[in-house]
């Protein structure tokens, strides 16, 4: 035990009980980072609540004693949303995890923040419904932590991120108040503070029990697998299936680099390794429309020079096609140690643009980079593999890191779709917000967490208008 | 040069296939339980790594979170970066042994149980023998009286020994029935060939009902897998080795597959190139559960019905380690007149996990409630399970709260189906 | 904080905003402020300079878009100066690519819409108003009768230039259409009723537009089939449009009053919209539940004017509500004497109350406190929520049209007071006075 926050620790574990108040340094060196390895702090003691009341009376006493606090859900956030500052407690809702409600006649459900994403969905799947929002993480990540992130996924395309499915929310503020906002109907007098709480990376308080919306299963799905002799004719087809007025519910791309990766790994799904980017569409809805729109798609990709356009005939092919998709992080990860994602969305016109000067960045700093992302939205994912324990490649992955940033800027995009800002780009954040920007930003956060003692340092640059430094890695002496 | 920090030279490299993307941690038992990382797949790997680069010491936290695990491998099956979960346990294990970390009376009885009784097919014979006269004279109650735990939880789960002609030994060959398909090697375990004899029984007859000439190599021993999950990897090792002389003598290595009826063996056995590596490819090649070597090579259908609402609940070291969760659905549905009934999360770790109920009472205690609650909403007769822990810690269970639900093997399903 | 504008500040503002600014003798009297002075910048620069000046010179401000609206809220607590904002015109960009536009707030919606569809796209909002403007749109946050396919107001919003009471010119969001990058401001801002900013312009994402559109009627005596089957219908895959209408209240858009609602009677209009094969499938459910009856598509669009539909002097309430108590709300509503306008999806009531009797200057009158009582009734056993949208001026004085803000308040106030912290903009006009 840390011996000078042994009072802290008391406190703590009065509330929750003491197998719930981890502070031993194995315990503690799990919560350094979250899916982020860039920068890691440990904290000083981690509680695990079960309900509301234990969340409120743990906030109190870290305000008493003076601690940060930073809520934890499942960990899998790629921003360091949930990193520990110095002197932090960790509050994570891993064992809040209970579905509290589920009204099928009014299509929603009231959860505690612990609860997998995916859990819900499965939890609901035989009233023919589900929850829409399915990061790349679901079977792990939580209905708390998406909360803070606003988290999207590849079907956000056609249904939205997580803002557009929380109804109602209970929030403990940084001073231990519990408030309820929103309602089950969604309506709420005044401002949409659930609007302004989701997405706000946990600097506002912690979510202790939400509403959300559930949507039907759809009626019909088609998935199509569209191979192409380069990325620019795929980024084509994209915009002529969003120019049509068609709404898949996904465009997912997948360039020559990470087809390589995939197919050398253990997710090799017969991929060609020679096609400079496959397309992966995903039509769901009422069944009799979707045919025409299959011949509509495969006319636009003819006329794009498809090399070869596959369309699923069963669940198992479903599952192949996506398999590519889903195991393209996996398989970067095994080219090295660590990885690092990128989240900017540029509009969708200037995709093959940019593209093209993401890999010469790359390529530049000498660095394996690959490119998947929700070709739909904008949204980029480029992967860089690497080995956080050379400090040396440390620094030509952020340097790269924030030519690329600086890039989707300039095209007219932004920093991160959905994954957050985080610790990782929150000294980026000059780079498209003016000082009265984010003093407005200030304004948010000040009148829900004045003290500053909610997740601190996240979101916002640390000093106004600082963009100087990007983030940095804990030196760690490698063995041997 | 300074001496290697611990799990340096055996577990390091692996660690770093982790990517910390933490997609694992809803998969693990124990995590689902805790709600704590570091008793979470993602959160040992970092542990592992802290130890072996010197940011933590293997201190006793450690080692606990690290007999916590069950080695369901679950969280296998989640990864997306293949990282292999369960090699770097058995590893890191072996080293917390060697640490001194793991002393004490119910340490020492594990071990040497391990290693003098359950590899040695004639002293299981004798313990069995006994504790079925004791089950007959109704002392083996006084097993509760014990100062340990984990030999109260033992005695708890201890099922009825068969009678001796059931435990009698399977003979060395039986011949095929009917048109002839082939050669396949009988792999007999050790603490279930008294305990479950009848799977055995059932398994050899199933194979040969199906076309199949059956041998029984001699010299074959315990698969060394609930040595290895303990930490004693050496052991285990020695173990293996033995059982890769009996399996390729030359009359065996002819066969077209080794079949093994349980999935902890099977894992073990497939994974034997990990443990003598460049000796083991060969056999472990071999290496076919009975569920997915009958469905390979195409069931013959059973003539007789059983009329029985199944559930079928996945052995981890089956779905998890050998990836086979279709094939014994699929020959249960051969089956006339049986339902097959679906349950919640069918593929979650029961609790048994080797010793793991033994050492770790509680925490199985607890994933075991979860499972049987599932199964009792399914409301089956019968739940078909391939492993003999999961058997007897299923039974247990339903024991407990007074279900009349019986755990078999899948095979013994087939065979009531062939009888 | 006086009445009037003094004569030394109207001074200082004539002589730093030149151009933009009209005197009222005597004063204008809006939203329950009288107004010396109307201020109307033509750009955003212009926006920002004024918002400076009448900050440093302590002046409240009532900000207009249309000035449809300008009766939702409470009154306006002192406002000295009007802010116009129909200058602010113009789409700087629409990308017909991506279905994104740039518009100035002032822009009316018709122009937008105009343009959206000339690129091939869809502009998501139709709240009512004539000459409503995007900034008034966004500022009210009130949906129309497509409010079921467009989704709520803040999901069209991609990102906005705000101007603080400071005068300060403020972005968030983007021109993206997922992003993640900041405080979702925009959320704040949208339904706030101008109370902690002036929207400047804002980036829209457009819908498609639909290739056909399908407008059926039908009429139930029975509240329960109607309702049922409503909500059937607006979980349709192509319903953009389904509302429930009282007759009484159908018989009051000429569009709708051609289609013969039976005295007493529930009329059920459906709009599909979309791809025909999908808008066909679900006509023919509805024949089959019967709903055959064919509509132009004025009478979707006439649904929008009902929603502001009042009797001189009465009473018009907003209520929300989950969809499975509607039914019950409409029948006790109705018993109650208002007459009705349903949204089964996303739940929200309209309901319209007509002074029974001549509201005597001193004499407190009964219909409307009966009114009131109802709906306090069907917040009770429905958990609803209602905001009272038109009211007798004499009775505005009395009560906070949002209803109790709850525990949120204090949240709302410490916002107020952070953006705006000497409450010049639109005082008191949002919820608990904020």
């Amino acid at each position: 035990m840390s011996r000078g926050h042994a009072a802290l620790i008391e406190r703590l574990a009065r509330v929750v009980g003491s197998s719930h108040c981890l502070s031993s340094p194995a315990e503690l060196f799990a919560y350094e980072c979250d899916a982020l390895t860039l920068d890691a702090v440990r904290p000083v003691a981690v509680v695990l609540p079960e309900d509301a009341e234990q969340v409120s009376r743990l906030v109190g006493v870290c305000g008493e004693l003076g601690h940060p606090f930073v809520p934890r859900g499942a960990g899998t956030g790629l921003s360091g949303g949930a990193h520990p500052v110095e002197g932090a407690v960790v509050i994570g809702c891993s064992r809040m995890r209970r579905i509290l409600e589920v009204d099928a006649e009014n299509r929603l459900a009231v959860v505690q923040p612990g609860v997998v994403n995916a859990d819900l969905s499965a939890a609901v799947a035989h009233l023919g419904l589900c929850y829409a929002p399915d990061p790349s993480s679901q079977q792990a990540c939580t209905i708390g932590g998406n909360i803070a992130e606003n988290s999207g996924g590849p079907h956000t395309l056609k249904y939205g991120t997580t803002t557009n499915h929380v109804l109602g929310l209970e929030l403990v503020l940084p001073d231990g108040e519990r408030v309820r906002l929103g309602s089950k109907s969604g309506f709420a007098a005044g401002y949409d503070l659930v609007g302004a709480v989701v997405g706000s990376e946990g600097t506002l308080g912690i979510v202790t029990e939400a509403t959300v919306r559930l949507v039907p299963l759809p009626e019909g799905v088609e998935t199509l697998l569209a191979v192409f002799p380069d990325l620019q004719s795929a980024c084509r087809l994209v915009g002529r299936v969003i120019g049509a007025g068609m709404i898949p519910a996904s465009l997912e791309i997948i360039d020559q680099r990470t087809i390589a990766a995939v197919e050398a790994s253990a997710y090799a799904a017969g991929l060609p390794l020679d096609a400079g980017a496959v397309l992966l569409i995903e039509l769901d809805g009422a069944a009799c429309g979707l045919a025409d729109q299959v011949a509509s798609i495969r006319e636009f990709a003819a006329s794009e020079g498809v090399r070869e356009l596959r369309v699923a005939r069963d669940e198992d092919e479903r599952a192949l096609f996506w398999r590519a998709r889903k195991g393209s992080f996996g398989a970067m990860g095994r080219l090295a140690p660590d990885i690092y994602v990128h989240d900017a969305v540029v509009p969708r016109s200037k995709l093959p643009d940019v593209l093209e000067r993401i890999c010469q960045i790359a390529d530049r700093y000498q660095l394996q980079l690959s490119n998947v992302f929700h070709a739909g939205d904008g949204n980029l994912h480029p992967i860089i593999s690497f080995d956080r324990r050379s400090d040396e490649e440390l620094g030509r992955v952020v340097a790269a890191g924030r030519e690329i940033l600086e890039l989707c800027v300039a095209a007219g995009g932004v920093l991160t779709g959905e994954h957050g800002v985080g610790v990782e780009k929150r000294d980026y954040m000059g780079l498209i917000f003016s000082a009265a920007d984010l003093a407005a930003m200030t304004h948010l956060r000040d009148a829900f967490n004045p003290t500053g003692i909610c997740n601190p340092g996240k979101l916002l640059p640390v000093t106004r208008s600082c963009v100087e430094s990007g983030s940095k890695a804990r030196a760690r002496v490698s063995p041997g | 040069m300074a001496a290697p920090r611990p799990l340096e030279r055996n577990v390091y490299t692996q660690t770093l296939d982790c990517i910390h993307c933490g997609l694992c941690l809803s998969a693990c038992p124990t995590y689902v339980v805790t709600g704590r990382e570091s008793a979470s797949p993602r959160g040992r790997v970092y542990l592992m790594r802290g130890v072996a680069e010197g940011e933590i010491e293997l201190d006793p936290v450690v080692a606990s979170e690290l007999q916590l695990c069950l080695g369901c491998r679950a969280c296998e099956s989640a990864c997306p970066s293949g990282v292999a979960y369960g090699a770097m346990l058995e590893r890191a294990r072996e080293s917390v042994v060697d640490a001194g970390l793991r002393r004490g009376p119910a340490r020492w009885l594990e071990r040497w149980a391990l290693r003098h009784i359950v590899p040695h097919r004639r002293r299981l014979h004798a313990l069995a023998s006994l504790l079925a006269v004791l089950q007959r004279l109704r002392l083996d109650r006084l097993v509760f009286r014990l100062p340990l735990e984990s030999l109260r939880r033992a005695g708890s789960l201890l099922p009825a020994v068969p009678g001796r002609l059931d435990r009698r030994p399977l003979p060395a060959f039986s011949a095929a029935e009917g048109e002839r398909r082939g050669r396949v090697a009988l792999f007999e375990g050790c603490i279930a060939s008294e305990l479950f004899a009848a799977i055995n029984h059932a398994t050899l007859r199933v194979l040969t009902r199906n076309g199949f000439d059956v041998v029984v190599p001699r010299g074959q021993t315990c698969c060394g897998a609930l040595q290895a999950h303990s930490g004693d990897l050496s052991f285990a090792r020695k173990l293996a080795r033995e059982n890769l002389v009996a399996f390729s003598a030359r009359d065996t290595a002819a066969v077209d597959a080794l079949v093994v009826n349980s999935a902890g063996c099977g894992a073990a056995l497939r994974e034997l190139e990990q443990w003598l590596p460049g000796e083991g490819a060969a056999v472990a090649a071999k290496v076919r559960d009975v569920c997915e070597f009958l469905d390979e090579v195409g069931l013959r259908p059973p003539p007789h019905r059983v009329a029985a609402r199944v559930c079928y609940d996945d052995p981890c070291h089956l779905i998890h380690a050998q990836g086979i969760a279709a094939a014994p659905r699929r020959l249960l549905a051969c089956i006339e007149g049986l339902e097959l009934v679906s349950h919640a999360e069918p593929d979650s770790c029961c609790g048994a996990a080797g010793t793991y109920n033994l050492t770790q009472p509680d925490m199985s205690r607890r994933i075991l409630d979860a499972k049987i609650t599932a199964l009792e909403a399914a409301a089956p007769d019968i739940v078909a399970t391939g492993n003999p822990g999961c058997l007897l810690q299923l039974q247990a269970g339903f024991d407990e709260r007074e279900l009349p639900i019986r755990v078999l093997h899948p095979v013994e399903l087939l065979e009531a189906a062939y009888r | 904080m006086t009445d009037r504008l003094s004569s030394s500040v109207r001074d200082v503002l004539r002589q730093e905003l030149a151009g933009t600014l009209r005197g009222h003798e005597p004063p204008l009297e809006v939203a329950g402020s009288r107004l010396d002075l109307t201020i109307a910048p033509d750009s955003g620069a212009e926006l920002a300079t004024t918002l400076a000046v009448l900050t440093r010179e302590s002046v409240p401000v009532l900000v207009r878009g249309g000035g449809n609206r300008l009766a939702l809220g409470n009154p306006c607590r002192g406002a000295q100066v009007l802010l116009c904002c129909r200058g602010l015109v113009g789409v700087d960009e629409l990308d017909a690519a991506d279905g994104v536009m740039h518009a100035a707030a002032g822009t009316p919606l018709g122009e937008l819409s105009r343009q959206a569809r000339h690129a091939g796209w869809e502009l998501p909002l139709d709240p009512p108003g004539e000459n409503a403007t995007l900034g008034g749109a966004l500022a009210t946050a009130i949906g129309g009768p497509r409010r079921l396919g467009f989704g709520p107001t803040r999901d069209c919003v991609l990102g906005l230039e705000v101007v603080l009471a400071s005068g300060e010119r403020t972005r968030c969001g983007g021109r993206v259409v997922k992003n993640v990058t900041g405080y979702d401001l925009a959320k704040l801002y949208v339904g706030s009723l101008g109370t902690l900013g002036v929207i400047e312009a804002a980036w829209l994402r457009l819908h498609p537009a639909p290739r056909l559109r399908l407008v059926r009627v039908a009429q139930f005596d029975a509240a329960e089939r109607a309702f049922t089957l409503a909500l059937e219908a607006a979980r349709r895959p192509s319903a953009s449009a389904v509302a429930v209408v009282s007759a009484g209240l159908a018989e009051r858009a000429p569009e709708l009053r051609e289609l013969h609602c039976r005295p007493g009677s529930w009329m059920l209009v459906c709009e599909f919209a979309g791809d025909a094969a999908v808008c066909g499938a679900d006509r023919d459910w509805l024949a089959r539940a019967g709903g055959a009856q064919e509509a132009r598509e004025e009478s979707v669009t006439a649904l929008r004017e009902l929603q502001t539909d009042a009797a001189p002097g009465g009473l018009r309430a907003r209520l929300h509500a989950l969809p499975s108590s509607l039914e019950a709300i409409a029948r006790h509503l109705r018993a109650a004497g208002a007459e009705l306008l349903v949204y089964p999806i996303p739940g929200v009531v309209y309901a319209s109350f007509a002074p029974r009797e001549p509201a005597g200057r001193d004499h407190r009158a009964a219909w409307f406190d009966a009114a009131l009582a109802a709906l306090e009734e069907a917040k009770r056993f429905a958990a609803a929520e209602f905001v009272l949208e038109e009211l007798p001026d004499s009775r505005r004085a009395e009560c906070d049209v949002f209803g109790a803000a709850g525990g949120s308040l204090g949240l709302m106030r410490a916002l107020k007071r952070r953006f705006d912290p000497q409450g010049l903009l639109n005082p008191g006009r949002f919820v608990g006075g904020v």
